[in-house]
């Protein structure tokens, strides 16, 4: 046989395994980002379908319309885990009867607080 | 032969090389975590495009109705009918898997069936004040499906999902307009 066989050293197999591991951990911050994205995005759909609940409650008369903290979250469950709180103002408008509605649904996702409001007008006939 | 010989590996240089792939190992198995819950996630939070468009046409449905028939304070799993203002009847059923709409005028004349989703697994509505319609609707959705949108068929790797939907009439039951 010519020449010799000889392997890796071990100097060699650290450099590798360092750039391997440095690839790694760059790819895993990104990741991180896009999750993290991901779980806001998540969130904000729970946020969105509480605030549509609450509406839906108010206007169907399963609430009364009156201001305050609403939990609907034991009925209708989010699909993150997110901890999903309602909050209602309702604020009288110039014409009897017409109620400015606003649906306020809060969650905080990795020390990030995030709001979804809705706001509409209802009025009794 | 030239330089030199060749001695194998010493257990230092061994030990070294195993815990630094053991650290890679534990790196690489945290990337398939958050990879998996990055789907998950935006499986999640995304509706199925035929999903979005049941849901949209049972919202239609409810809010034009004047009242529901049969109207049960309970949950239940029975047909869901709806009096329209115009006198004509709404019915969403669930045949085997596939959730069903039928119409009927107000002379009683049926119209035809529309198949609104497949793979449906649970359906449960009440109506605890007359002026709203609770839903449950569980199917079961390719994740592949939510990603690509469009339709797919039951397989393996289906996941089951859970729509809890609250929806008022606008024509009946309490007086607000909106």
């Amino acid at each position: 046989m010519s020449g010799h066989q000889r392997g890796f050293s071990l100097l060699e197999a650290v450099a590798a395994l360092a750039l391997f591991g440095m690839a790694i951990v760059v790819a895993a911050g990104f990741l991180d980002a896009h999750v993290s994205a991901a779980r806001r995005l998540e969130a904000r759909a729970d946020l969105v379908r509480a605030a549509e609940v609450v509406l839906e409650s108010l206007r169907g008369e399963a609430l009364p319309l009156t201001g305050g903290a609403i939990d609907l979250s034991g009925q209708f469950p989010g699909r993150s885990s997110a901890q999903v709180s309602t909050r209602v103002r309702v604020t009288p408008r110039n014409l009897t009867g017409l109620y400015e509605v606003r649906v306020e649904a809060r969650t905080v996702i990795r020390s990030e607080e995030m709001v979804v409001t809705v706001t509409t007008q209802m009025w009794k006939p | 032969m030239t330089g030199r010989p060749a001695r194998g590996t010493s257990l230092v240089e061994l030990m070294i090389v195993l815990a630094l792939i053991g650290v890679m190992a534990l790196l690489a198995a945290d990337l398939v975590t958050h990879s998996l819950t990055l789907l998950g996630a935006v499986g999640r939070s995304v509706r199925n495009p035929l999903v979005a468009h049941v849901i949209a046409r049972l919202r239609a449905d409810i809010e034009d109705a004047a009242a529901v028939r049969s109207a049960a304070f309970a949950w239940n799993n029975q047909p869901l009918e709806l009096r329209e203002q115009d006198g004509a009847v709404v019915r969403f059923e669930l045949e085997g898997d596939r959730l069903v709409r039928r119409t009927e005028d107000g002379g009683g004349v049926e119209g035809e069936a529309q198949v609104l989703l497949r793979g449906v697994t649970a359906w449960w509505w009440r109506s605890p004040v007359p002026g709203v319609v609770d839903l449950r609707i569980g199917y079961l959705v390719h994740p592949e499906t939510e990603r690509h949108m469009s339709g797919g068929t039951v397989g393996a790797g289906r996941v089951r999902r859970t729509e809890h939907l609250r929806f008022a009439l606008r024509a009946g039951g309490g007086g607000w307009r909106w």
